[in-house]
């Protein structure tokens, strides 16, 4: 029961996909769930909480990164979302019918959503109210049970709040979770009251209560986000705490009234609204199961808008929404985004106290093209979050756009990756030796925060040497390392392009491989798989380098390993190359030519390239080139550090003597070996290009400046915070 | 409506911080009160009050108010015992009959320590005649002690413990004694009234004090007294009087006295040799002793022959001293008092008749008026108090000589026969009680002092009043018996 009419009739535990047993189709409802069901939710919650980090459990395992936990998440996963954590606060300060955006968080997988997420669940959790759903579960999560997660967390009893209630949610809820027994509307209206207060009765001797019993049917979806620290998953496990009951006599049925007079039910009857609804869910048609759904959203909001008209409650609430991009995420957002329209520019009702944070590692259709032309929002940087912000950019109320505020997660700077490998530190002493790696890492991964995770692993697990030539000979090969210990452990090269590419079959990782040896993607595609959506396919996954960049090129990390990939094939290696170069020349851009086929192993055409430019350009132009085709991609050998990799480029070379040729030639190969973070890991060779640029220099009379500058910068050579063009 | 946005644990902390600070205020002083009540408890119904920390209340006789007093509460505890005892045994009813006065004196009060020990006394008497003696009769009477402190400071907790009996198991319906005529005593008997208790008064006499529902007096009232000392007067030749008042204006039984005299002595005969002649007992005691060191002066210039002083008896001894020393010690004089002069100890009696003055005085009662006018009282009442009576077997070696314990035993013989008369009716409650006062004309209480019944106003009826002299053995001799304000006993 994954789709179609089915979809969204069963009762809670037959809730569409949720659970493989009751793809059957076993219709049941909350209230009669076998007692030992009640069991297997406190199992179910330990098991949640116990080790895993939520996240898909295949790619966990893949990656050997079940049970990754942090003490802390306020230090680590915040580097550069720190103005997140502002935004959130001053939202929670505004008085509740203030309008607040709805943050979303956006960036390809593992640019540290889920650990915003944590850091705001144990900064904000044990002060507020806050809820936390992740749709990325195992199975989906219907919007009504979604609802339910959230209503039953921020039920919470938190010291200085009384108790919020969702009376009218929960009663809507009832009176469509079973397929009520009538045979007319006149005689389900006479009926409905008695049926549903059974109904509630049954549920709460069994469950404590009614929401309670959906942490059963849906208790993938509230396990603590991936990297969560202890501290968050105490709070998160405070949250979803079970077993406590009603007043007695306190009945759902109270809140009918507010049913009828609802502008989407026809009945203004309250207990003929409830049969309609009920009707909607079971023998309605799709547009009534959405009907149905944005009623409840309706009553989601205004149970939180009534709580908080009352003295000692909180003045908003915090829902965490994790991985929204999910066919169900989307879902739930659009009906959120779509009932907080509703009611506050339609109905004209005050704003609801909600403060959400989504994280999306897609780009949502609902938007229109991934180009953005169609979307009135131009994502913006977390680093300047705020709500003035917010307010300065949103657009106009009238759309239900006015709503969202994009933040694009950004990758970390050498100094944010050089600070968490030091946090790291506090948990894994045995990273010491490595800190002194920080550039090297955030050469090579860009400062992807996962990514960067992953490789301090890689250097725990496999046991990398601490210093000297064994370590870049080790580091050489870093992707075919292992992530974890043990023999079916996955690489790191596996492990992180299977995270990131998730949902792309071999052959398009294949494909995107070979069009990744393109610096600028969309060319790639266009030249070697043309007619193919893939382009759209990485950009939609907010895969290419953020727009501040001019050519859209595939993010350096998966870059880096899909051309390590392609590499174990020369053929095709070669093949790519040789096209996207004879492309490049029939364009008329010799550069990228020279760039493709220095990547094919032509180093001397490259070398006579240069040489021939050499006297012709200005020394910067040539610079400039030179630079832009050294940063060619290799598929140097698995063996050796950098100056035996230096040493086999020579070979063969003969001796030229120090004419400019020698010179040029060496610099390139030496530069191109050192652009490579992998064939280079310690920058060994940058003293070395700095000298051939000072030989460079002695063979030029004059406009030698610009070389001399460059010697001088290799000499001293300090690693740019953000841009990693070069190495 | 605004909303509040206190954090809500601090609110309940504070809540609850203010409720036990409330709980705290409230409890704190009602434990003090408590433990007050506790510690200045000095039996069931007995507590101490006021700064000489006497203990005051209502005893069925287990709590000894005064030394002196032992012997006797000792006796009505064992009756009082033996009516409950009987009341469980044999379904014999009982009610409940209190004897109130100031039981714990000073100087301050009128009464002595021998009076009021008297006064129990013959209470005692009429409730053992009333319960297993001569006058038996049903149902019995349970005999509570009710004291209401030195000048009755403490009248209004005493009084309240004796209305809060009326619905016990005592069942009280009838208060006997009530002290002499003061307006603490006046404002006792009226809450008493105003709770349906019927009253007897001993030893009263104001003559103001009447026409309260369920109240008599068995003494004369103090008209009766003046008339009665008027008459004897005359009767004996003496024209020419003045008069020395108490102003006090507590004192209604000074009042009262000098306003019936100056009424009843002048007449074509017989003159008031000056105006009253007055002191304030009121003020500083030194002050009213030289007002009464300055009145003989005045007394030798109007050279009297009756002194009638109308104040209380202890006042009088002081008078009696300055007469003493008086300039015209060349003349006699004849003083004559009312029946305060009865309070006074043997002490002060014989000092009084050591001062070259004859001191006559209008008694309540005196044991000799059976022999004297044997008319006049119940021989088997009287019997009781004479020499070698039960009284003197009972209580050997406490001379009786004030007639004190006459009148009590009256007062409380009184509501004795009213209990037994309205025993005859629904119920025994006090207005029962009080309305039988006025049903007494056919059956009168034998009473010691005389023949009892009752005038509308609560005066009794016909009673006579002997007129008694101190003697120098610190007694009262009688010296006749005379009608009240109809005139000398011989005339009717």
């Amino acid at each position: 029961m994954t789709s179609g009419t089915r979809e969204g009739r069963g009762t809670v535990a037959a809730a569409g996909p949720c659970r493989s047993g009751d793809r059957g189709g076993h219709l049941r409802s909350v209230a009669h769930q076998p007692p030992q069901k009640q069991r297997r939710l406190s199992y179910l919650r330990d098991k949640l909480f116990c080790v895993v980090p939520w996240k898909s459990v295949g790619v966990a395992e893949a990656t050997g990164e079940l049970g990754r936990m942090t003490e802390s998440g306020v230090g680590i996963g915040l580097r550069g979302r720190r103005a997140v954590v502002s935004l959130v606060d001053e939202c929670l300060e505004q008085p509740p019918t203030a309008e607040r955006p709805v943050t979303i968080l956006l960036g390809p997988r593992g640019s540290g959503a889920s650990e915003v997420h944590s850091t705001l669940m144990e900064r904000f959790g044990p002060e507020h109210p806050f809820a936390y759903v992740n749709f990325a579960g195992e199975h989906a999560l219907l919007p009504r049970y979604g609802l339910a997660l959230l209503a039953r967390q921020l039920e919470r009893k938190l010291p200085r709040y009384r108790r919020s209630h969702f009376p009218r949610l929960t009663l809507g809820l009832l009176a469509s979770d079973h397929e009520l027994r009538m045979t007319s509307l006149a005689q389900g209206r006479r009926t409905i009251r008695r049926e549903l207060e059974e109904f509630q009765e049954q549920a709460e001797a069994r469950h404590g209560d009614y929401l309670a019993a959906f942490f059963e049917v849906a208790a993938g979806a509230v396990g603590a986000p991936e990297g969560a620290s202890t501290a968050a998953v105490a709070v998160l496990r405070d949250a979803v705490r079970i077993g406590r009951r009603r007043m007695p006599g306190v009945k759902f049925t109270a809140g009918a009234s507010w049913y009828g007079e609802h502008r989407l039910i026809r009945s203004s009857d309250p207990w003929e609204a409830l049969v309609e609804l009920n009707l909607w869910r079971h023998g309605g048609d799709a547009a009534d199961g959405e009907r149905l759904d944005r009623v409840l959203f309706s009553a989601f909001l205004a149970d939180l808008r009534r709580n908080t008209a009352r003295s000692f409650t909180p003045r908003s609430y915090l829902l965490l929404l994790d991985n929204c991009h999910t066919e169900y995420g989307r879902r739930f957002v659009d009906l959120l985004i779509r009932a907080r329209h509703d009611d506050t520019v339609v109905a004209d009702l005050p704003c609801d106290p909600l403060t959400v944070v989504a994280s999306s590692n897609r780009w949502l259709p609902r938007w229109g093209t991934t180009t953005g032309e169609a979307w009135p929002w131009r994502p913006r940087v977390p680093d300047r979050a705020s709500l003035p912000d917010w307010s300065e950019h949103r657009p106009t109320r009238d759309s239900d756009d006015t709503w969202w505020y994009p933040l694009r997660l950004r990758d970390l700077n050498l100094d944010e990756v050089r600070v968490r490998i030091e946090l790291e530190l506090r948990h894994h002493p045995d990273l010491a030796p490595f800190t002194r790696l920080a550039p090297f890492v955030h050469r090579l991964t860009h400062g992807l925060p996962r990514a960067v995770h992953q490789v301090l692993d890689t250097f725990r697990y496999s046991g990398a040497p601490a210093d000297g030539p064994e370590q870049d000979r080790w580091l050489r090969t870093l992707p075919d390392r292992t992530l974890r210990e043990g023999e079916s452990a996955p690489t790191l090269a596996d492990a992180a392009l299977d995270h990131l590419l998730q949902g792309l079959d071999e052959g398009r990782r294949r494909t995107l491989a070979e069009c990744a040896a393109a610096r600028d993607l969309s060319v790639g595609v266009r030249v070697l798989s043309p007619g193919d959506t893939l382009f759209g396919e990485i950009r939609a996954r907010w895969l290419l380098l953020g727009p501040e960049t001019v050519t859209p090129a595939l993010h350096p990390w998966p870059r880096r390993l899909l051309l390590w990939r392609l590499a174990r094939r020369p053929d095709d290696w070669d093949t790519v190359h040789e096209l996207l170069a004879e492309h490049f020349r029939t364009e008329g851009r010799p550069v990228q030519e020279m760039y493709h086929r220095l990547a094919w192993g032509r180093i001397d055409e490259v070398t006579g390239y240069l040489i021939d430019r050499f006297p012709v350009v200005p020394a910067a132009q040539w610079i400039s080139e030179f630079g832009a085709i050294t940063a060619a991609p290799n598929r140097f050998g698995s063996a050796g550090g950098p100056l035996e990799l230096l040493a086999e480029l020579g070979a063969g070379a003969g001796d030229r003597g120090l004419g400019a040729e020698s010179v040029i030639r060496e610099l390139v190969t030496a530069r191109w070996v050192w652009s490579d973070p992998l064939a280079d890991p310690g920058m060994r060779l940058t003293d070395l290009i700095a000298d051939g640029f000072n030989q460079l220099s002695r063979l030029r009379r004059n406009d030698v400046v610009a070389l001399f500058n460059e010697a001088e910068r290799y000499r001293h050579w300090r690693h740019p915070l953000t841009s990693t063009s070069e190495g | 409506m605004r909303r509040l946005e206190w954090p809500l644990h601090v609110v309940r902390r504070v809540v609850m911080a203010v409720a036990v600070v409330a709980v705290l205020a409230v409890g704190i002083p009602l434990a003090v009160d408590r433990i007050g009540d506790v510690r200045a408890r000095c039996a069931d119904g007995v507590v101490k009050r006021g700064d000489g920390g006497e203990c005051v209340g209502v005893t069925d006789g287990s709590w000894v108010f005064a030394d002196h007093l032992e012997l006797v509460e000792e006796r009505i505890r064992k009756e009082n015992d033996q009516v409950v005892a009987e009341a469980e045994k044999k379904k014999e009813p009982y009610v409940s009959v209190a004897y109130m006065t100031s039981f714990t004196l000073t100087d301050d009060d009128s009464n002595s320590e021998d009076s009021v020990r008297h006064e129990l006394e013959g209470a005692y008497l009429a409730q053992y005649r009333h319960n297993r003696g001569d006058l038996s009769s049903s149902p019995k009477i349970r005999l509570l002690v009710a004291n209401t402190g030195s000048s009755s400071a403490e009248w209004e907790h005493t009084v309240d413990e004796l209305i809060d009996r009326t619905t016990t198991d005592d069942k009280l319906v009838a208060v006997t004694g009530l002290g002499p005529s003061t307006d603490r005593n006046l404002a006792a008997l009226r809450k008493l009234s105003e709770h349906g208790i019927a009253t007897v008064a001993s030893t009263m006499s104001d003559t103001t004090i009447q026409n309260i529902p369920g109240f008599v007096r068995v003494g004369p009232d103090n008209v009766a007294e003046a008339y009665a000392a008027a008459n004897y007067l005359k009767k004996a030749g003496f024209r020419r009087a003045v008069v020395v008042q108490d102003m006090a204006g507590r004192n209604l039984y000074a009042k009262s006295l000098a306003k019936a005299f100056v009424e009843a002595f002048p007449d074509d005969r017989r003159e008031l040799a000056a105006e009253s002649m007055s002191f304030d007992s009121s003020g500083a005691p030194g002050v009213w002793k030289t007002e009464l060191r300055n009145i003989p002066v005045n007394i030798c210039d109007k050279k009297p022959e009756v002194i009638y002083f109308a104040g209380r008896g202890r006042h009088l001894t002081h008078f009696l001293d300055a007469l003493a020393n008086r300039s015209c010690t060349d003349r006699t004089f004849t003083v004559v008092a009312g029946d305060d002069t009865s309070n006074l100890n043997r002490e002060q009696i014989e000092l009084a008749s050591q001062r070259a003055v004859r001191v006559l005085y209008t008694g309540l009662a005196h044991r000799d008026m059976w022999s004297d006018a044997p008319d006049k009282v119940s021989e088997l009442s009287a019997s009781h108090f004479q020499k070698g009576g039960r009284m003197d077997r009972w209580f050997p070696g406490d001379d009786r000589y004030d007639g004190q314990d006459i009148m009590a035993h009256d007062a409380v013989l009184t509501a004795a026969h009213g209990i037994e008369l309205a025993a005859g009716g629904p119920d025994v409650t006090g207005r029962a009680v009080g309305r039988m006062f006025h049903q007494m004309d056919g059956q009168p209480v034998a009473g010691a002092s005389g023949f009892l019944s009752f005038q509308n106003n609560g005066n009794p009826r016909d009673k006579a009043v002997p007129i008694l002299r101190l003697n120098s053995r610190g007694r009262a001799d009688l010296v006749e018996v005379v009608a009240g304000r109809t005139g000398p006993t011989g005339d009717r």
